[in-house]
């Protein structure tokens, strides 16, 4: 045994765990703020405070209950921002001005302060020139699966001399009841879900934050009427027995800014990397300086789809 | 990966075993042949010719479900023949110079692209004393093949993968200035300092995945350029009982991409050793009994490190609702500036015992080693974890640590 011990002790020693907690020479980021709100035409300016931590610290990301945040149309100070409550700050009555450019100063106590600025976007409003749908069916003798697939031509009018990103989104809204016992009271409910769309165009990418829209620069077609198709699937069975329900399509067209599309599009790819242990670290866009977030701009327009 | 389940059901069992494989590899056939031609004693003149027909696989993973029996999915194959000449002269222009100047041509066919290459060679040596010299060399060079390295802290994923119709070669240029000196008839000690500049070279986009093979490798990566730069000393004794040499290098080598790293700050390659240091010491204590010991330090890889998470903005785009500051809110993980920070230094001490015997055949060795004799735990990945009490920690990973070693040679 005791030629076999050394032996044994040996290998012992060199499969012996290989995990080590160790102090890495990392500077400890303090918290910064975190600012995330929108300018749309449509909405008074609220935004969303919060803090960051440092990645070994532990606890809920926890809302800025306490900051100043003086709000500026260009040089002009509109006055102070009021807190909601929960972290969210409005300045009531005061929606943002197409074309205007506002900056958030921040400050809280225990935080460098922050500022951010961003230019309200105009509506754009798109013409739709055709819609058209197909009856179709997958599946075979066992199971079968009928949708329509509808088709959306229309066309924009692109602003000449800036640069301009448009999203584009379809959702269907599911409004219906149903009786689970004929001596009970109807149980009424309401979806909203975007649907998944498609384009034969190649310039229009996928935008998959909150379901999946597609989205436009106007790269090569700056100042002109640019002619888009979109397609989506769109489910025709019924709910199921003892339901009635309703179906209804809306086109969301978000005339969005840079930093906007930015954001999102690094977002999408942050979260796709969460878990992977191979995959490339991704750092998301901000225009908040000295900070993190998106104050982000949107101008919506909403057409109502025949179905 | 492999793993097994069983999953009773209605009374029944039945053992599912699952195993998935990541395969990447170059397979090679090459033919080479050199010639040397010595037409005077003041010419030494090589030439030389090579093909070689590489088959890549840069990623490809295999499944097997007993169930549903076995499926490859991933990269195809990419084929691609290389072809070099090369001619060179070592020409001594008199006692103090000497001169060795060349031409490599090479050239490499892959999909519907031919890359050619012309790549001049120039060295020289001049002796200021009979003990003193000075070099000087320039070249061009190719490489058809890119090293495509990954930039977070976690699991290593180096893969070799070749130029393709919209992956150009790597190109790249370097000149060196030395001195050599030979102190006592016993030593030679060298300072030599370069620089290195390089194009075409290729790194992952952030948020590239080698294991995602929805897409290809090609659509994964940017290209951009880099440089390299330092000095390095050498001492190195031939001569004696006890030989051996130290050398030690300082170098710099930084990579600027456009699309990479808050579009296109410069940033350290991930094997930027700043400091690397070798020392190999041999004692020959007799003809039969050789002990040698080998001792390397590096400086650690170059990593992205995430260094907190906060809250993400909500969606905008529901029609005829509020918008819900806290829906889907999940934490947004930042990272450092790309490879801002280095992992701890490599460092490992290799010990070699050599038994020699001349026998009636010719000559046997029993080596006897150690590799990592102290048993550094160098680091492999770091990864966020959490302890016991749930607070979170980082934790390194290491492969190999004291590795015994035992080889037999004979010589006949």
């Amino acid at each position: 045994m005791k030629k076999y011990t050394f032996l044994l002790s040996f290998i012992s020693l060199a499969i012996v765990a290989c995990e080590k907690v160790i102090d890495l020479d990392v500077p400890y980021e303090k918290p910064s703020l975190v600012v995330n709100g929108f300018l749309n035409p449509d909405s008074s300016i609220s935004v969303h405070l919060s803090k960051s931590q440092f990645v070994l610290d532990n606890g809920e990301l926890k809302p800025v209950a306490d900051a100043s945040i003086r709000l500026f149309q260009g040089e002009e100070e509109l006055g102070f921002m009021g807190h909601q409550g929960s972290g969210i700050y409005r300045m009531e009555e005061q929606k943002p001005k197409v074309g205007s450019t506002y900056t958030l100063r921040v400050d809280a106590k225990g935080f460098e302060p922050v500022e951010v600025e961003e230019r309200a976007m105009s509506k754009i409003t798109p013409t739709i020139i055709e819609i058209d749908t197909i009856r179709k069916q997958e599946g075979g003798d066992m199971w079968s699966y009928e949708y329509l697939e509808y088709t959306i031509d229309l066309k924009i009018s692109d602003p000449a001399n800036s640069q301009n990103f448009y999203l584009f989104k379809v959702f269907e809204k599911i409004s219906g009841s149903y009786q689970p016992d004929p001596n009970e009271e109807p149980v009424f409910y309401e979806h909203l879900s975007p649907l998944e769309l498609e384009s034969p165009d190649p310039m229009l990418e996928s935008f998959c934050n909150f379901g999946c829209g597609l989205v436009l620069t106007d790269e090569y077609f700056d100042g002109k009427d640019y002619r888009i198709k979109l397609a989506a699937h769109v489910n025709i069975n019924s709910g199921g027995p003892n339901r009635e329900e309703e179906r209804q399509l809306t086109l969301g067209m978000y005339h969005i800014s840079e930093a906007t599309y930015l954001y999102y599009k690094t977002l999408e790819v942050n979260r796709n990397t969460e878990g992977d242990p191979f995959a490339e670290p991704a750092k998301v866009f901000s225009n908040v300086v000295g900070g993190f977030g998106i104050l982000g701009a949107t101008s919506a327009t909403f057409v109502d789809l025949p179905l | 990966m492999s793993e097994e389940e069983t999953v009773t059901f209605e009374g029944k069992s039945e053992t599912e075993k699952f195993k998935l494989e990541y395969l990447s590899g170059i397979e090679d056939f090459s033919l080479k042949t050199d010639f040397d031609y010595l037409p005077n004693p003041d010419h030494y003149i090589r030439l030389g010719a090579s093909v070689i027909h590489h088959t890549f696989t840069p990623g490809a993973v295999a499944f097997s479900n007993i169930f549903e029996g076995d499926t490859t999915v991933g990269a195809k194959p990419t084929f691609g023949i290389e072809h070099a000449v090369y001619v060179e002269d070592d020409y001594k222009l008199n006692d103090q110079l000497k001169v060795n100047a060349g031409l490599h041509f090479s050239g490499f066919a892959v999909e519907s692209r031919y890359y050619p290459s012309l790549q001049p060679r120039l060295s020289a040596r001049y002796l200021l004393r009979p003990d003193l010299s000075v070099k000087a060399s320039y070249s061009r060079m190719a490489q058809f093949i890119h090293l495509l390295t990954n930039s977070g802290i976690g699991l290593p994923t180096d893969l070799w993968v070749p130029a393709t119709d919209r992956i150009k070669p790597q190109y790249s240029e370097q000149i060196a200035l030395g001195l050599a000196k030979t102190i006592r008839n016993k030593y030679e000690l060298s300072l030599e300092g370069y620089y290195k500049h390089m194009d075409n070279l290729i790194e992952y986009k952030e948020g590239a995945s080698f294991l995602n093979l929805e897409s290809d490798w090609e659509q994964k990566v940017t290209s951009g350029r880099g440089w390299s730069y330092g000095a390095e000393v050498f001492l190195q004794k031939k001569t004696g009982k006890t030989t051996g040499w130290l050398g030690y290098t300082l170098s710099w080598t930084e990579r600027q991409f456009d699309a990479l790293n808050n579009f296109g700050e410069v940033f350290p390659y991930k094997y930027d050793r700043r400091h690397d240091l070798s020392l190999v010491v041999q004692h020959k204590f007799s003809s039969k009994f050789e002990l040698s010991g080998t001792w390397v330090y590096g400086t650690g890889n170059a990593v992205t490190l995430p260094t907190g998470n906060y809250m993400s903005a909500p969606d905008f785009t529901s029609p005829g609702q509020d918008i819900d500051w806290y829906q889907y809110n999940y934490p947004v993980r930042n990272y450092s500036k790309r490879n801002e920070y280095r992992m701890p230094a490599y460092h490992r001490l290799d010990i070699g015992m050599s038994f020699n015997r001349k026998t009636k055949w010719g000559k046997r060795s029993w080596v006897i080693g150690v590799y990592n004799a102290y048993n550094r735990q160098n680091p492999f990945y770091i990864d966020v974890t959490r302890d016991k009490n749930g607070h979170k920690q980082f934790t390194q990973y290491s492969l190999f640590q004291i590795i015994p070693s035992v080889s037999y040679n004979f010589s006949f």
